[in-house]
């Protein structure tokens, strides 16, 4: 949006690091015909023949079951998402973007269907298995940060690697760069109310990375900030993907979020009805 | 983990001091009011056993006496006097050479009078003394109730009724020779006896302490220590000698050499009890079926174990009423940590997705019940022992006595609470569905 006009070529050996320039700079704008993507490789470096990080066969959630309020989420979802990948999932309120979120996320099961992440079988995982996956191989960004008050923006990116029995040192050498990453260095030992919205949601993308997961689930993560801070956390993002090559999915309401980012598949009334690349990626 | 969960739990605690505060409180209850009975129990305990010892644990009491059946009513209780023979005595010691140790023999007779020292100003230097004739087994026998604490006790050779020596209290060391226990040995004593109207010298040879009291009398109205009666021990046979010339004096038949009473140590690892009950049956063979002798062997350790087992059941019943205390401090930290748990629901939820297991998230719980339990435990502990030695030192007035048990029970207490009260709700926390949990407000 606005930062449309302040866009400008990216010197080479950027650092992430940088925060100024992490929010004042984009990739260099790729302003290349829209296609339709259907019939479209998103990502055309990946070897066709490589199994998808994500790949969910005919998935169905229902609620209630057995009751007379049952009611089925998703019919029948598949997705598929690659290495590398920045995908948004867009869908109004209803859609049934919450529930896959959660699918995706691990946090809930499907009531049918096959989603095999990094080709293991979800399905046949029990609560500690998919504990430990979801701890190591996926990374959350919350639209409401849910970082864990009393605990200072160090701890809280170290809690991941906590579960995921890392060494002290080692955890908090590795939050230490992960903050250093998202700029948030100087206010480590401070406590999320200590900080700003934007503030807490960079501690949370730093969480998020902590045990270099495979994908970052990000849901609405600028859902409750303003647009200028918005659009510093959404360059981030972008920054993770074009520099770290990191797989996101991003769920979002909004459709000129979903625009961002390279691949957008509309989610609607519990289908995926669309996928299209990014008009402005 | 178990380090970062402390770290979370304490961190926890500390948001919430006064609540944390008040939910130990039942705890802190609890935990006091059962150490302090523990310790004021103990303390008595011990209190009882000591004073139990003056009779030692070991000895057997033993006596004879004559039970009138009645069938004559112009009995001669002269010719059913009650002794042990002394061919009884030394078979006894045959038979039963394994268990006894030792036999303590105290006569019959017994004197008062003065004691002074020659050269020495009466009216300044006197000691009322109690004469008592014992043998040398007396004081190993007796050795919880008289400790040496100079010299010696009599030797074979000093057992003669020739033998004058003695030993004396310490209090009669005060008061004859200025406390100076060294000078005093060897030193000739004046015995001025007022029942037998008889003076004999008799040379120190040891000093006992009399510090608790059991040698020492005190006759009607004596107030000053310098005036208390204490016993002077003097060999057996001297002492029979001159009950002997008394009763010739008085014109009795003179009972010299009769043993009624006499006390034995067991040799340690014997059953009292049960040696107690044996040496009662061989005794009372000794003595013909109608003679109407009748043998008692006495013990303490019966009587000992009764008075501890009816302490120990008076304590558990008061620590019972602590259990209560700490039942209801339990349920007040189960109560707590719901209400934690609830307001940290989101918490929870994201630790899930985050990775934590249910395992990892109930832990983190119950570390957080037990350390509130336990710190409540601690402070529990310390008022507990403070309330007990207040109440043996100024309403009981006796010794303090810590069990090192003490901390043991509480840490142990603290900890089973926590975990049996922190249970319920951590796991509540474990099976949280992390997608509500995320959600809640």
């Amino acid at each position: 949006m606005q930062q449309a006009e302040e866009k400008k070529a990216a010197p080479e050996g950027i650092t992430i690091t940088d925060l100024d320039e992490l929010i004042h700079e984009e990739a260099p704008g790729q302003e290349t015909t829209p296609k339709t993507a259907e019939e479209e490789k998103v990502v055309p470096e990946k070897a066709p023949e490589e199994s998808p990080l994500i790949d969910m066969r005919d998935i169905v959630k229902r609620f209630y079951i057995g009751t007379e309020n049952e009611l089925e989420v998703l019919h029948g979802i598949c997705l598929s998402v690659h290495r590398g990948e920045f995908t948004s999932i867009v869908g109004e309120s209803g859609s049934g973007k919450s529930t896959l979120m959660n699918l995706i996320g691990l946090l809930d099961h499907p009531t049918s269907g096959t989603y095999l992440l990094e080709g293991e079988d979800t399905g046949s995982m029990d609560d500690d298995t998919l504990s430990s996956v979801r701890g190591q191989q996926i990374g959350f960004v919350f639209q409401t940060y849910n970082l864990i008050p009393r605990m200072s923006a160090l701890k809280n990116v170290e809690v991941p690697m906590l579960y995921a029995r890392v060494p002290q040192a080692e955890r908090t050498e590795r939050a230490k760069y992960l903050l250093e990453l998202v700029g948030m260095k100087e206010r480590m030992l401070h406590t999320p109310d200590e900080l700003s919205g934007g503030q807490k949601q960079r501690v949370a993308i730093a969480r998020a990375m902590a045990n270099d997961p495979a994908l970052i689930l990000a849901d609405e993560p600028t859902g409750a900030l303003d647009s200028t801070t918005g659009h510093m956390i959404m360059d981030l993002f972008h920054k993770l993907h074009d520099e770290a090559h990191r797989t996101i999915v991003l769920i979002t309401h909004s459709a000129a979020l979903a625009e961002e980012t390279p691949r957008i598949l509309t989610l609607s009334d519990g289908r995926i009805i669309a996928e299209r690349r990014g008009t402005r990626c | 983990m178990l380090m970062e969960n402390i770290r979370l739990a304490a961190a926890s605690m500390a948001a919430n001091k006064l609540r944390t505060f008040l939910t130990m409180l039942g705890i802190i209850i609890g935990i006091a009011s059962v150490i302090a009975i523990m310790t004021v129990g103990n303390s008595q305990m011990a209190e009882n056993r000591k004073q139990n010892s003056m009779f030692g644990i070991d000895n057997v009491s033993v006596y004879v006496y004559f039970q009138d059946d009645g069938s004559d009513p112009n009995i001669d209780y002269s010719k059913h006097i009650p002794e042990f023979k002394q061919d009884v005595l030394s078979g006894m010691c045959t038979t039963f050479a394994d268990e006894i140790e030792g036999i303590s023999v105290q006569s019959n007779y017994s004197f008062s009078g003065k004691a002074v020292v020659s050269g020495k100003d009466p009216d300044k230097y006197y000691a009322n003394v109690y004469l008592s004739g014992v043998n040398p087994g007396y004081f190993t026998v007796n050795n919880t109730s008289i400790t040496l604490q100079k010299g010696r006790i009599f030797q074979a050779k000093e057992t003669a009724a020739d033998s004058y020596v003695c030993l004396v209290s310490d209090l009669l060391v005060n008061n004859l020779f200025d406390g100076d226990m060294d000078r005093a040995l060897g030193q000739k004593i004046t015995v001025n006896l007022t029942d037998t109207e008889t003076t004999n010298d008799y040379t120190i040879i040891g000093v006992y302490s009399s510090s608790d009291y059991s040698q020492m009398f005190s006759q009607g109205g004596v107030t000053d220590m310098k005036d208390i009666q204490s016993s002077v021990f003097i060999p057996y046979l001297n002492m029979e000698a001159q009950g002997a010339a008394y009763d010739q004096s008085q014109g009795y038949t003179s009972q010299t050499g009769r043993i009624q009473f006499f006390d034995l140590r067991c040799t340690s690892g014997t059953d009292v009890s049960d040696f107690s009950t044996q040496l009662q049956s061989y005794l009372q063979s000794q003595f013909d079926a109608d003679s109407g002798f009748v043998v008692n062997c006495y013990n303490n350790a019966e009587w000992i174990k009764q008075e501890e087992e009816n302490m120990r059941k008076q304590t558990l019943t008061i620590t019972m009423i602590g259990a209560i205390a700490l039942l209801v401090g339990g349920i007040g930290v189960m109560n707590i940590m719901t209400v934690s748990i609830t307001e940290r629901t989101r918490e929870i939820g994201t630790r899930k997705a985050l990775g934590a297991k249910n395992r990892e998230i109930r832990a983190q719980f119950i570390t957080e019940a037990i350390l509130i339990s336990l710190l409540g435990g601690l402070i529990g502990m310390i008022a507990g022992v403070v309330t007990g030695v207040v109440v043996c030192r100024l309403v009981q007035h006796i010794d303090v006595v810590l069990d090192p048990r003490t901390i043991l029970i509480s840490f142990g207490l603290t900890f089973a609470v926590g975990v049996f009260f922190g249970y319920y709700p951590a796991n509540r926390a474990a099976r949280m569905d992390p997608i509500e949990a995320l959600r809640y407000e």
